[in-house]
């Protein structure tokens, strides 16, 4: 018996189809391999804009609740959406920080503004929750706007090169994203998020020793709070953003305060902040160092590294291991923990490294929000 | 491992299995003469690489988080965890105990990640 595919006619069609297709992937294999990453490109793309616009719901639904009924308000934070602050010339580094930190005061003033336009009758703690949200869903939309500007840059050139490093990014790009749409809920709701943990840290040791009301915290400058307390008979100073609304404040201009103007004579500066774990690290690790355990811009830490160097003071930096993704993101259970732990070490660090009689700045570094006193 | 993984993995195994028992066959019958089986067990790898290229579903999901808040009591061993409610922030007092009538506060928030399927 011979079934039909056994007759050499058979085997020849076969044979022809098989050169056709080894051709088509020869000169069309490329080709077909875009189409591929383009297609996985586009449905990120639709979940991106997804993302926007439930974002958006949720900023103007945080606006609505806060008593603005104005018909202007959706087309007010349309217009906020595409918000930008241009960095200043670094060709001529001199002096750079100190224009860099009025940008951002300036910038900082604007979203103070719109958020005092939109949402008039709020309490402070709210207004720095509404900021926050602001800029996460302009952070989302700028995410998106990258993504599909270089998708549609891609497909316009026939790029193989814009489409392949646009893929290959992908995954961490929806990382963030998804981690900015994770914040963006957790500011409406005021939900402490991974970043505050340095905050979190300094305010348990505070509460330990003591030091449990918002009124023996002392605004020493805009939005930054300090309170002293005893431990092991050194002065503790703790310095750290006002709360429970979401403020980083200005550690590094409250620092520099205290020794210039205050003329304080600190023996120590304590940081503790959120730091980015690497991968393969477990979240919530501790990690210790030297040097300003601060993030953000840089005006801060060019500012404590400036006072720490000109009265020499050494810098102790104490990291709280998380993902970038973890740090905009609701707090997560091993952080919360770790902030727990952070309080002994930094016991055992004024306790080894400094003289009873002495002084020491413990700074808490993050976010506040969902942090109280 | 996730199912769909295993899935897929075990598809291919029979599917293989398959294509290598044909060849077989025709290797113990006819001699191994058809060469176009080879071809389209090439083809069927081409298609399964193609496949694996597709985006993973789990990349367009949104994450839901399940946030939890721990109130203490100052004074006693008093501890509740209930659902995250708006307005609750970290050290915010929120009543005082039943046992020992010390104040209560909210002692942390943290989120339950969801478990991976």
């Amino acid at each position: 018996m011979q079934f039909p595919w056994q007759q050499e006619s058979w085997n020849w069609i076969i044979n022809w189809i098989w050169l056709l297709l080894l051709l088509v992937y020869m000169f069309y294999g490329q080709r077909l391999q875009v189409s591929i990453w383009v297609r996985q490109i586009k449905r990120a793309l639709q979940k991106l804009e997804y993302m926007v616009r439930k974002g958006k719901e949720i900023t103007i639904k945080a606006f609505r609740e806060v008593g603005n009924s104005d018909t202007n308000l959706v087309s007010r934070i349309n217009d906020f959406l595409e918000f930008f602050m241009i960095e200043p010339v670094d060709r001529d580094p001199s002096g750079i920080m100190y224009k860099l930190e009025h940008l951002v005061n300036v910038r900082d003033e604007r979203f103070e503004r719109i958020v005092a336009e939109l949402a008039p009758n709020v309490s402070r703690d709210k207004a720095a929750n509404l900021e926050n949200v602001l800029e996460a869903i302009i952070a989302l939309n700028f995410i998106y706007r990258i993504v599909r500007h270089f998708l549609i840059l891609g497909e316009k050139t026939k790029s193989y090169i814009l489409i392949l490093q646009l893929q290959m990014q992908l995954p961490e790009i929806m990382k963030y994203a998804n981690a900015y749409f994770d914040a963006l809920k957790a500011f409406v709701d005021g939900k402490p998020i991974g970043d505050g943990a340095g905050v979190l840290s300094v305010t348990r040791l505070l509460r330990e020793y003591g030091v449990v009301s918002e009124e023996e915290y002392e605004e020493i400058v805009k939005d930054t709070v300090i309170a002293q307390t005893e431990i092991d008979n050194r002065t503790v100073i703790v310095v750290r953003a006002r709360g429970p609304g979401g403020t980083v404040g200005k550690p590094g201009e409250a620092i520099r305060k205290l020794f210039e103007e205050k003329k304080l004579k600190i023996n120590r500066i304590i940081m503790i902040d959120a730091g980015i774990k690497l991968e393969g690290e477990k979240t919530g690790g501790i990690m210790e160092g030297v040097g300003a355990a601060i993030g953000g811009i840089g005006v801060d830490k060019y500012k404590i590294e400036e006072v720490a160097t000109k009265y020499k003071v050494p810098l102790d930096a104490i990291i709280i291991k998380e993902a970038i993704e973890e740090a905009v993101s609701p707090m997560r259970r091993e952080i919360a923990e770790a902030a727990r732990k952070v309080v002994e070490r930094v016991k055992r660090i004024i306790n080894e490294r400094t003289k009873p009689g002495d002084v020491v700045l413990v700074a808490g570094i993050g976010n506040t929000i969902g942090i109280g006193y | 491992m996730k199912r769909n993984t295993i899935l897929t993995a075990l598809v291919l195994i029979v599917v293989m299995s398959g294509v290598f028992l044909a060849f077989y066959l025709l290797y113990v019958k006819y001699g191994f003469k058809n060469l176009w089986l080879f071809y389209l067990l090439l083809i069927i790898l081409m298609i399964s690489f193609a496949l694996r290229a597709q985006p993973k579903e789990e990349m367009l999901e949104v994450e839901k988080y399940h946030t939890v808040t721990i109130i203490k009591c100052e004074r006693c061993d008093y501890r509740e965890e209930r659902k995250f409610q708006r307005g609750d922030y970290i050290f915010k007092q929120v009543g005082t105990c039943k046992k020992c009538f010390g104040n209560l506060y909210i002692d942390d928030i943290y989120v339950i990640p969801p478990r991976k399927k």
